[in-house]
């Protein structure tokens, strides 16, 4: 007997005995052939596995071998190359589906040179229903035309009777494999995304759902234009729409291609455009697989929402968020919060929130925050009640041209409602001129507020020749828009139209209101604040105090206005007369008191604003007095991890940092750091100036192991989040080499400063920065042993780091001569 | 499918069963069509999110074969020899594309995305194709058992009535089987 049959033999034995008796069994039968034993033992294990998990693999092998066996298996009887079919000639097999085969066609009738794909469908398959949806996708095809969308030419059938297309010949890449050929970016590939997106809502709009979105039906041309083939399972919505089309079976849905079907598809529920916005979702996370910031990961989020009512409503609302995304703007997709819209203005509109106004203590490279909160709280007051007002007088008034919406019984977003209200007003406003005109306005208040500035700019234009004609030019009306939209423009980046709008509602206002009308004050606060932007510092200063007096006897529904005179002037006159520019705030600040309250925002940002300007004043108690009296009321009213909290806060740190209470400064940056990472995530230019002033804190203390990977921390979010050019990417790296010097590393300090001037030469040359780097560089080189070439470029510095107020300890480490 | 068509696969199963040379290759060529015609119409009703269901396939094409033909009431022959055909198919298929693999350079733009088997499932196919090899020596019985599980995916009852054996036997005869193959194989399990 054989080795293999007997450890068969005893394996098969061993099967049919119970499970204690196979030792036994098999001890008796092999004897001590080990080898033997093992060997049964073995299959044994194999054979009792629990049952079922082989035969599932198989299974699924099996079935997805048969599907590729059956799409590439090659059919020489299909070939239809070389032949002539219509006004066609049948030219090389491009591609072959589960369906249909795609043949390359030339126009052979000779009217003129045509390209083009000609599509059958495969032989054995002309059952009704697929030859009914054949001529679905032509008839569909028809009645599209759209740049975005391949064309159809033709149509007809074989001899054979099976149909066939002539459709347009795309020369081109499926757009995931051209976006990785071409290596495009995040926003090349938002932006073909927005084409193809724009493609599908020219379908919707004619009631066609693809229903099969995918990279494979996108093709991108050498010239980068997206067109988006095969409708092959398309659906109508309304068969009605097409009235020669029948309704497609339950057969075209089942084409889909799984890894792309939406839920309500893979449920076999009720397909509508939704599911279109969930593919075009999908792929759209695809081509932007491992590289989604925020905001494009809340585009997709939308986009692909289990459920299909809280996705974006149309393919048009996924674009137009798509463009904000590149366009800098708050994305809708994102929760409405006020917080997060203020974050995206911070980052748009430096000028307007210089939330990072910064000063420098180079030593430790304390970037402070100097906010001017007043027009941020503007906004904020702004979108609370002009949005409640808005909501309240369009939604809940029973007024007859806000017919309940059913949309509104679940929770829709602010903007959601807007739309609705803004298509309801332009459809059936017509006949009401004056309630026209002041809706709006007013809505392109709300826009304005949550900073959806196209649309609010749109809607402004709209309601100003409306005014025009119904008050004429020179009327209250007209000002409030022409100063709603000199703003706009201004705050988009178009200063010269802002400027025209501006000066004009100036203008106006001068002839139109008496010298004691309020309403001549804003229109100088108005100017008085672009004046400030373009950097009329004169003109600026007058304009605001000339409105500021104005309203000084208005009523106190001028009294934010009033306010935000009072704080630019402060900020005109902070570094010319301070004396002025407290009695500025401190009147800001009583005016808020009066007016809206201790616990109120606006008392509590004047506050912030005055305790800041008590810090440079050295008056250091009080300063910290109202600081801890205003945090607590930002804190409830905005929220802890809001950035006008945290500005605040860093305010405070800044307080303690300059009284030299290092350790109150340390806790107050830990503890905003430990919130910016919360809200704004690690790679965030707050989150870099929050490491930044932590580090600082420590490092002031000697703490220095403990502080230079809080430094590297900042300069590696800096280099990710800061084009490569700014020179706040130094400011870590001078920390660095500081705290080097001071433990004796004079190697790593030189390393460090000379990154550092490096990038300070190209970015900011012959300045105070480039000073005292190069100040860093020549004590490092002394320290190391080189002193005379050390010394050099210590003294080499110091006419650079005389250009500014080089805080401490630099004057005395540079060995600067005391003036 | 003609009544002529059914006929002549019908003495084609019977001259499979008797080993007559080329009878497996004409039968291949009778049968392929009508499985792959009952394939194409899966795919078509198949429901999104699952793949071809082979085994309705094969009983799909008995049915067909079978309507209205008394000499077609043999199921049984008929399952085993479309477990046959399939294994060639997909042995074949999966030796084609791995020598592909190795040769193919680029491949052609497909407009309607063809649904690829991964290279590891042809590779477990012809894995399984070399087990069958050694497992055959042992036992004859035991290679056509896996054949009608594997290739047809058929159940341990059917199996029995394909092979003309008792479902306990092919119970008993399926753990066996499992043990060399998974031995083979090294296949873990997950």
């Amino acid at each position: 007997m054989t080795n293999a049959r007997l450890i068969d033999e005893v394996f098969t034995a061993a099967l049919d005995v119970a499970a204690e008796d196979r030792d036994t069994l098999i001890r008796d039968r092999c004897g001590d052939d080990e080898a033997a034993i093992c060997r049964v033992l073995a299959l044994l294990e194999s054979a009792v596995r629990p049952s079922g998990l082989i035969e599932d693999r198989f299974d699924a092998i099996r079935n997805r071998l048969w599907q590729a066996m059956l799409s590439d298996e090659p059919d020489p009887e299909e070939d239809l190359s070389g032949r002539l079919i219509g006004a066609w000639s049948v030219q090389e097999r491009i591609a072959r589906g589960g369906l249909a085969t795609v043949y390359k066609a030339q126009r052979s009738d000779g009217t003129y040179q045509q390209e083009a794909a000609f599509k059958v469908l495969r032989r054995g398959l002309d059952t009704d229903d697929l030859v009914t949806r054949f001529r679905t996708e032509r008839q569909i095809l028809s009645s599209l035309e759209h740049p975005g969308i391949a064309a159809i030419f033709d149509g007809g059938a074989l001899d054979d009777g099976r149909p066939y297309l002539v459709l347009e010949y795309v020369n081109g890449l499926p757009i995931d494999r051209y976006c990785d050929e071409n290596k495009l970016d995040t926003r090349q590939r938002v932006k073909l995304m927005i084409s193809v997106s724009r493609a599908i809502h020219h379908a919707h709009q004619r009631q066609v759902v693809h229903r099969d979105i995918k990279p494979s039906n996108m093709l991108v041309t050498r010239d980068g234009d997206v067109r988006l083939l095969d409708f092959g399972i398309a659906k109508l919505l309304d068969p009605l729409a097409l009235p020669a089309v029948a309704p497609l079976t339950r057969v075209g849905e089942s084409l889909l291609t799984p890894a792309y079907a939406s839920p309500e598809q893979k449920a076999g529920d009720v397909i509508t455009t939704a599911s279109d916005i969930y593919q075009l979702g999908q792929v759209l996370s695809e081509l932007l697989s491992g590289r989604k910031p925020g905001d494009l990961d809340a585009i997709v989020k939308k986009a692909m929402h289990t459920d299909p009512d809280r996705r974006y409503a149309s393919a048009d609302e996924l674009v137009a968020d798509l463009e904000r995304y590149l366009d800098g703007l708050p994305v809708l997709a994102r929760p409405d919060t006020i917080g997060y819209r203020l974050l995206k203005l911070n980052k748009r509109q430096p000028w307007l929130l210089p939330g990072l106004a910064v000063i420098l203590i180079v030593v430790i490279g304390y970037t402070v925050m100097l906010t001017r909160y007043t027009e941020r709280l503007e906004k904020e007051q702004r979108l609370s009640a002009a949005t409640q007002a808005f909501l309240i007088g369009l939604f809940e008034s029973p007024d007859p041209f806000a017919p309940a919406d059913t949309r509104l019984g679940r929770d829709i977003s602010v903007v959601d409602a807007l739309d609705i209200g803004q298509r309801r007003l332009r459809m059936e406003l017509t006949s009401q001129p004056e309630l026209r005109a002041s809706l709006l306005s007013t809505i392109s208040d709300v826009y304005r507020s949550l900073d959806v500035s196209d649309t609010s700019i749109a809607l402004r234009e709209e309601a100003l020749p409306l005014e025009r004609e119904l008050y004429g030019s020179r009327s209250p009306q007209v000002v409030a828009s022409l100063q709603a939209l000199g703003a706009l423009y201004t705050e988009r980046g178009d200063v010269e139209r802002g400027s025209e709008l501006l000066d004009e509602q100036l203008s106006i206002a001068s002839r139109i209101f008496d010298p004691d009308d309020p309403e001549l004050g804003v229109a100088e606060i108005a100017s008085g604040h672009h004046a400030n932007f373009i950097g009329e510092h004169e003109l600026s200063r007058t304009l605001l105090q000339r409105g500021a007096n104005r309203l000084r006897n208005a009523s106190d529904d001028y009294a934010r206005q009033r306010i935000s005179a009072l704080i630019g002037l402060a900020n005109r006159y902070d570094l010319e007369d301070s004396e002025r520019s407290y009695d500025a705030i401190d009147e800001a600040f009583k005016v808020a008191t009066r007016v809206f309250g201790e616990q109120s925002l606006q008392t509590a940002s004047a506050r912030i604003r005055l305790a800041s300007t008590m810090t440079s004043f050295g008056d250091y108690d009080e300063s910290e007095k109202n600081f801890l009296l205003a945090i607590p009321v930002l804190e409830s009213q905005l929220g802890e991890n809001h950035d006008v909290t945290l500005a605040a806060m860093n305010n405070l740190g800044f307080l303690y940092h300059t009284r030299g209470d290092l350790p109150k400064a340390e806790a107050v940056h830990r503890k905003i750091l430990e919130r910016f990472l919360n809200s704004n995530g690690r790679y965030n230019r707050n989150t870099g100036d929050s490491y930044q002033n932590l580090a600082g804190a420590i490092t002031q203390q000697g703490r220095y192991d403990e502080s230079i990977p809080l430094h590297r921390d900042a300069y590696e979010i800096y280099k990710t989040v800061l084009n490569d050019n700014h020179y706040l990417i130094a400011f870590p790296l001078l920390s660095i080499s500081y705290a080097n010097l001071m433990r004796g590393e004079g190697a790593a300090a030189e390393l460090s400063a000379r990154e550092a001037l490096e990038r300070l030469q190209a970015t900011v040359p012959n300045s105070l920065l480039e000073g005292v780097a190069q100040c860093l560089v020549g004590l490092s080189l002394e320290q190391q042993g080189m002193t005379e070439e050390g010394e050099a470029l210590v003294a080499g510095s110091h006419h650079l780091i005389a250009k500014g107020y080089a805080p401490d300890p630099y004057p005395a480490l540079c060995r600067m001569p005391v003036q | 499918m003609n009544d002529a068509l059914s006929e002549s696969i019908s003495d084609l199963l019977t001259a499979v069963e008797r080993q007559e040379p080329g009878a497996f290759d004409q039968l291949v060529a009778a049968v392929y069509p009508e499985l792959k015609r009952i394939a194409h119409f899966q795919l078509i009703g198949e429901r999104p999110g699952h793949t071809l269901n082979t085994t309705a396939i094969v009983h799909e094409a008995f049915m067909r074969l079978a309507s209205g033909r008394t000499q077609w009431s043999d199921q049984g022959h008929f399952l085993r020899a479309a477990s046959k055909v399939m294994r060639h198919l997909l042995v074949d298929h999966a030796r084609q594309r791995n020598a592909k693999k190795r040769g193919d350079g680029a491949r052609a733009l497909t407009l309607e995305e063809s649904l690829h088997a991964g290279d590891d499932d042809n590779l477990a196919v012809l894995e399984l194709e070399n087990a069958l090899e050694d497992i055959r020596k042992i036992d004859p019985m035991l290679e056509e058992i896996i054949e009608c599980r594997f290739f047809a995916g058929l159940s341990v009852a059917e199996t029995a009535e394909a092979l003309g054996s008792s479902v306990r036997t092919i119970e008993r005869q399926w753990h066996r089987a499992r043990g060399y193959l998974l031995n083979a194989m090294e296949i873990k399990d997950q």
